[in-house]
């Protein structure tokens, strides 16, 4: 069962970007709580927010206003319990796949961060390539690797934005059903930024709907499909259609709000 | 035959330029130009002497040996001044803002309008040259730095960051890896420029060294000695660039399009 304690809780979260003289809203009194052991997906149209959202979170950027705490300890930077994984993989081009993987535990110190590397790239079964560059390998194994490497740093909470969104169908399929395995296996906390619905109702606990100018929440949307979920069967369509719906629906009055 | 062919063009040219110029000391009578076979005497002299026996006989390696103390002398401390200050000027604002300005300004004033106050500083020696193959070293190496640090992708900085490496530890683990192909690069520019400047350092008197052999056939009037002195160099720096790239290419033997 899910701990519904707020492990994430995002309080009143706005974010104001100055661009020259214009004030942009990125995001609005924005409220949001994770559990742990959660999966919630973010969607929306681009520039609604949810990317800024996420490098909040990640304590790459401060919120202008707000609070955003994990288990009570609040947010002030970039922390090893908090892992992006950036849809352009940021693996250290210098560095071995397994060097790459075992860049966080090297970093805690840890004597045995090559041991614990291999355990990871077992998961994500890369082990025939730990010794290669990260330019010798494909889009979804750089993905692999960017995902061992926070799960090596033994990251509680997942960021992934738009993780899968380089990749071709078939792989991103695969990389999907391997986040779930992972996923299932480690109990690790998901935020995840996506811009497909089919994707967001795959993985999703939680879909929080997104809208742009100012970004805030539209909708908290429960997928109650159970897993593992089949995209072909009718009440995956029914979920999926449902989703859509309330995410095209403010796109539609926003819209038709100038001609009105 | 690929090979065949590139060494057969890229050496059979320099050659057809011996034969050309051949034929024009011949055809044109003149005193001034030595025949290429009169530079080849010359060369084995320099080399092995039992020809001409005279001050300049059998004395290529002391020469050699002089021009390459200084011309390292001078490069490696160049490196080692710009590659730490291009890192903390690349990366930290308050060097940008403190040292920027004052490099800029002295980066136009040619090395060779130092000769004169190198002399005040240093006396007429060695010294001297060291001090002006560092000049000119030192800015190619420095600006590659700078560069190479600023193009950096900086989601590589968040990745480090969020796997808990910052202060010190991001410039020696991340910040001077990733800069390291313009770094290369800027070695590579400032070695040139080093071998190319040790004429101009050996112009301050200097009894020893290449760059004075060159200044002595001038004032003997002898153009097989200065020749012969710009061949030595010439083979020198090819050979000693070669060494710089066969490092690059190891040290960044993650990185291909970066291989020279």
């Amino acid at each position: 069962m899910l701990d519904r304690r707020p492990f994430l809780h995002l309080r009143d979260v706005s974010k104001i970007f100055s661009v020259g003289n214009e004030r942009v809203e990125a995001l609005h009194k924005v409220d949001l709580i994770v559990g742990k052991g959660e999966f919630v997906c973010l969607i929306g149209a681009s520039g609604c927010g949810k990317s800024t959202l996420l490098r909040i979170v990640a304590g790459f950027e401060a919120p202008t206003s707000g609070d955003v705490r994990v288990y009570d300890a609040p947010i002030t930077g970039p922390g090893s319990d908090r892992g992006m994984v950036f849809q352009d993989y940021a693996l250290f081009p210098w560095m071995t796949v397994r060097d790459n993987i075992a860049f966080g535990p090297k970093q805690k110190g840890l004597k045995d961060a090559s041991d614990i590397a291999g355990r990871y790239l077992d998961m994500v079964g890369l082990s025939k390539f730990a010794d290669r560059y990260p330019y010798q390998l494909s889009g979804g194994m750089k993905q692999r690797v960017a995902i061992a490497r926070v799960l090596a740093n033994e990251a509680s909470l997942l960021l992934m934005d738009e993780p899968f969104g380089a990749l071709d169908a078939l792989t991103r399929e695969q990389l999907q059903d391997e986040l779930l395995e992972i996923w299932s296996r480690t109990k690790v906390t998901i935020l995840f930024v996506t811009h497909s619905v089919e994707e967001a109702t795959l993985l999703a606990d939680r879909v929080v709907v997104m809208t742009a100018g100012p970004g805030r929440i539209e909708s908290d949307n429960a997928i109650r499909l159970s897993r593992p979920r089949d995209v072909s069967a009718p009440d995956f369509n029914d979920a999926r259609r449902a989703l859509t719906e309330r995410l095209t629906s403010h796109v539609r009055r926003r819209q038709l709000r100038p001609a009105a | 035959m690929e090979r065949v062919r590139a060494i057969a063009l890229g050496a059979g040219f320099p050659l057809v330029l011996v034969v050309l110029w051949h034929a024009a000391v011949v055809t044109s009578g003149t005193k001034l130009v030595p025949t290429p076979y009169m530079v080849g005497v010359m060369m084995y002299d320099f080399a092995f002497g039992g020809v001409y026996d005279d001050a300049f006989s059998r004395t290529i390696l002391t020469h050699l040996f002089a021009s390459m103390q200084r011309v390292y002398g001078g490069f490696f401390l160049a490196a080692l001044m710009g590659i730490p200050l291009g890192l903390a000027i690349g990366k930290i604002m308050l060097f940008k803002q403190l040292l920027d300005p004052t490099l800029s300004l002295l980066r136009p004033i040619p090395v060779t309008a130092w000769l004169p106050l190198s002399m005040v500083f240093f006396g007429l020696g060695p010294r001297s040259a060291v001090f002006l193959v560092f000049l000119g070293a030192f800015y190619p190496i420095l600006l590659n730095t700078i560069f190479g640090v600023r193009s950096v992708d900086p989601r590589l900085f968040e990745a480090a960051n969020m796997l808990g490496c910052d202060g010190a530890r991001l410039f020696r683990q991340v910040v001077l890896p990733a800069s390291l192909p313009s770094i290369f690069t800027g070695l590579r520019l400032g070695h040139g420029f080093a071998w190319i400047l040790i004429v101009v350092g050996e112009m301050t008197g200097v009894p020893t060294g290449l760059g004075s052999v060159i200044m002595d056939g001038r004032t003997l009037s002898r153009a097989d000695l200065v020749i012969t002195g710009m061949i030595v160099i010439g083979v020198a720096g090819f050979l000693c660039d070669r060494v710089i790239v066969s490092i690059n290419n190891r040290v960044l033997r993650w990185s291909p399009q970066h291989h020279a």
